[in-house]
């Protein structure tokens, strides 16, 4: 229940932070980021980028996709435990609260109905594990996904429609 | 014995009147404030920003200025590694003509003399036409070495562009700090 009125709160706060830092620039209006914001700016947001897009063949997009991994068990452990997260230059804190924002953020739609939070606990025991080969788990990952129909064939993330 | 040293006595009556006018308790009570806000002091919540912008304010921001971007210390340029895309045709967030930019870059953070606050900048490589060549320049403010990918300069920032080759950066703002 604590859970997920925790849960509830980071909904509400990632809402308010929406919208944030895009064509800032150019309306003058240059936005004060939140805290959790500026770790995700700082240490994910270069390559998957501001929008959750990613870079075709590169880097995977995040937007509408990161939470489907919530939704199969061994994705939630691959998302505590891919080498972006394990490096991060975040305490274990720091790194729950970015990660469960990211997917509120960008990807509320897709996270499982049933999802708790990330935990500091939890970052800090699955950061000791390192995932050797990011690639071929994920390939399973993906694969598992399409299985259930979560993901029609031929969508990975990587590779998406709109990819030139 | 007559000859007791007279900073012996001196001593003497000064404790003696600490001992009367003082408990031990009270000495217990001071000394407990003292050990309990040592402690405490490091974990209450600090102005995340002011890390940032006291090491800002230390270093490239000294010298930095707000108006010509085609210099190596236009204040955004704090951990600029690289052509500046203002001085190849470009702007200090657009491309010049024959590149594009790459959908990937480092996030920094730079201080702005003009108002004293830290914004984050995406430093970001145009890329797909041969290198710029004009006005390179160097700054290394909060990057980190190389196997720290996502926060380094020296590395070829147009991975997920349609080509690698590099031309120049430009320095974008995402927000304030």
């Amino acid at each position: 229940m604590r859970r997920r009125a925790g849960l509830a709160l980071l909904l509400a706060l990632a809402l308010l932070a929406a919208g944030g830092a895009g064509a800032a620039e150019e309306t003058g209006e240059i936005p004060r980021v939140s805290a959790v914001a500026e770790d995700f700016s700082r240490n994910c947001q270069g390559c998957h980028r501001a929008d959750g897009t990613g870079a075709c063949r590169t880097v995977p997009r995040i937007r509408d996709f990161v939470g489907l991994f919530t939704r199969i068990p061994e994705g939630r452990d691959y998302l505590l435990r891919v080498p972006g997260v394990v490096w991060a230059m975040l305490d274990d804190a720091r790194l729950a609260r970015v990660l469960n924002w990211m997917l509120v953020s960008y990807s509320r739609d897709e996270i499982a109905p049933d999802f708790t939070a990330f935990t500091e606990e939890e970052v800090r025991a699955a950061r000791k594990r390192p995932i050797a080969d990011v690639l071929e788990v994920r390939r399973g990952l993906i694969a598992e996904l399409q299985r259930r129909a979560l993901l029609p064939p031929g969508e990975d993330g990587l590779v998406s429609a709109g990819c030139d | 014995m007559g000859n007791e040293n007279i900073f012996d006595r001196l001593f003497e009556t000064a404790s003696r009147r600490i001992a009367q006018r003082s408990s031990r308790r009270s000495l217990l009570a001071r000394l407990g404030t003292v050990l309990v806000g040592a402690a405490v002091l490091p974990t209450l919540p600090v102005d995340r920003s002011g890390r940032f912008r006291k090491a800002h304010a230390q270093g490239f921001a000294e010298q930095a200025q707000t108006a010509d971007d085609t210099q190596c210390n236009y204040w955004r340029y704090c951990a600029m590694d690289g052509y500046l895309c203002s001085c190849c045709n470009g702007g200090v967030t657009s491309c010049p003509p024959g590149s594009e930019p790459s959908p990937t870059s480092w996030i920094g953070s730079c201080l702005n003399p003009d108002d004293g606050q830290v914004y984050l900048i995406a430093y970001r490589d145009c890329c797909g036409k041969g290198v710029c060549g004009q006005c390179p320049c160097l700054s290394t403010e909060g990057e980190m070495p190389v196997y720290r990918p996502q926060l380094s300069n020296d590395i070829d920032w147009c991975f997920g562009a349609r080509s690698m080759v590099y031309h120049c950066t430009g320095a974008g703002i995402v927000g304030k700090a």
